[in-house]
């Protein structure tokens, strides 16, 4: 029986990162992802041609979500909620010709509280996820590779990351840092 | 474990008259060899067994067992029983009142377990890492008794809430939604039972769990009653009702606490299992 995927926590930057391998969307932290949970302000809702586009501040960048007929349920919600506000979105992350496109399953106001339980659970899973890298690639620098195994494994692929990308989740991470702090002194 | 700890422990089990001599063999043992403080314990216990003293086998409870032991006498329900091959002839999951447990079964093992019945486990050998091994050593004595298990936990946001929630008619003879009104079964129902029902998806990041609510737990979650769903839902589908459960739980952070993947309590929760910073 197929598990569901799990919906990650992701700054925005995390989410930009992402690259294919092997039919999957890699970040430059690490992580596989498709479906993203995401929380932040609201700031800006246009339409155009019938896709609905949304700007969300996740409290470490912008990211923009589109609906088209075929997020109905969304669509919908986007257009009905009054904004600035704190919404709540679960999405789907694809790739086409290089761009990241996120398109919500669901999307929901919710309050700044919630917003910062977010921010913790986002701060926990990239921080733990660029530790894992780091760690990793270093233990490998220290040994000596084995030529054939290198050939082997298709997560050499990590090339694909620039040290920039991995160097804004880092900064991401600060960010929401310093925004949790801000928030929970309120 | 330190050595004080050891000789504590075995004492406690063999009897205080016999601690001078624990002591001395278990410092000689851990001291002197460097003998893990787990094979000392099994070594002195195992000695004061063949020479026929009474050594106490206490049942613990699962959430005690700490790894310092070999072996464990425990009183568990057996919660669900999975195939396994070769060696390990199947997975058990066990519990009791304070915790859960992966128990492994060994091919030698003849006694054939049940699942929902609680036995007592005599000898179950514990590994490092928590779980636990059933071999032909170990005893097993069913149980009248039954065990009120603990209920595992789970902290997540709610990520879904499937399309066949809201409010929704059943059939009272036979408990099947209508479909247009009419259950596919007994055709045209006079009174059918009205409830408000929702299957949603808890994830925490890492594992996305499906929790179908009770009615009681829907009303104290959103305050939506079937009075209020009815006013809300119009003539021909639910979905009025559902957005009105997306909007009041949709991301959302919840704890529940379930069994058998039955929820038995929900609620709103601003504490995350996770330390941050």
């Amino acid at each position: 029986m197929k598990r569901r995927m799990p919906a990650k926590r992701m700054f925005a930057a995390e989410i930009y990162s992402g690259k294919p391998v092997n039919g999957k969307l890699v970040s430059a932290a690490g992580r596989a992802f498709k479906r993203v949970f995401v929380t932040g302000v609201l700031v800006d809702v246009t339409e155009r041609d019938g896709v609905v586009k949304a700007q969300i501040f996740d409290g470490t960048g912008k990211l923009t979500v589109f609906c088209s007929k075929y997020q109905p349920e969304a669509l919908v919600a986007i257009k009905s909620i009054e904004y600035p506000t704190y919404v709540a979105v679960v999405g789907r992350v694809s790739e086409v010709d290089g761009k990241i496109f996120v398109r919500p399953e669901f999307v929901n106001e919710i309050t700044a509280e919630e917003h910062t339980l977010w921010l913790k659970e986002a701060i926990f899973a990239t921080s733990k996820s660029l530790k894992r890298i780091t760690n990793a690639e270093q233990a490998e620098d220290e040994e000596e590779t084995d030529e054939v195994e290198t050939e082997n494994k298709e997560d050499k692929a990590e090339p694909q990351h620039t040290e920039e990308e991995r160097q804004r989740i880092l900064e991401a991470i600060e960010k929401a840092k310093a925004r949790l702090q801000e928030l929970t002194a309120s | 474990m330190s050595l004080e700890k050891a000789v504590e422990y075995v004492t406690g089990l063999v009897g205080v008259e016999h601690k001078e001599r624990v002591e001395k063999t278990l410092k000689t043992l851990i001291e002197d060899f460097r003998i893990p403080e787990k094979e000392a314990i099994s070594t002195v216990l195992r000695k004061f067994k063949e020479e026929g003293v009474q050594v106490k086998n206490p049942a613990k409870k699962i959430a005690e067992i700490d790894g310092t032991e070999t072996n464990v006498t425990i009183e568990a329900k057996v919660l669900n029983i999975a195939n396994g091959k070769g060696k390990a002839k199947a997975f058990v999951r066990v519990a009791d009142e304070t915790d859960h447990a992966r128990m492994v079964l060994t091919s030698n093992v003849e006694e054939e377990l049940e699942k929902g019945k609680v036995y007592r486990f005599k000898n179950v050998m514990v590994n490092e890492d928590g779980s636990l091994l059933m071999t032909k050593n170990t005893a097993v004595k069913e149980l009248e008794k039954d065990i009120e298990v603990k209920p595992l936990t789970m902290t997540g946001a709610i990520v879904s809430i499937a399309k066949n929630s809201g409010y929704i008619l059943r059939c009272p003879e036979c408990g099947m939604p209508l479909k247009g009104g009419i259950c596919p079964e007994h055709n045209l129902v006079d009174s059918p039972i009205e409830r408000l029902e929702a299957r949603i998806v808890v994830d925490n990041g890492r594992v996305a769990r499906r929790f179908t609510l009770t009615p009681e737990q829907i009303e104290a979650l959103t305050e939506l009653t079937v009075e209020e769903a009815k006013k809300i839902k119009n003539k021909f589908d639910n979905e009025a009702v559902r957005q009105a459960l997306i909007k009041a739980l949709l991301g959302r952070y919840v704890k529940v606490e379930y069994l058998d993947r039955i929820p038995q309590a929900v609620e709103f929760t601003t504490e995350l299992p996770i330390e941050v910073m």
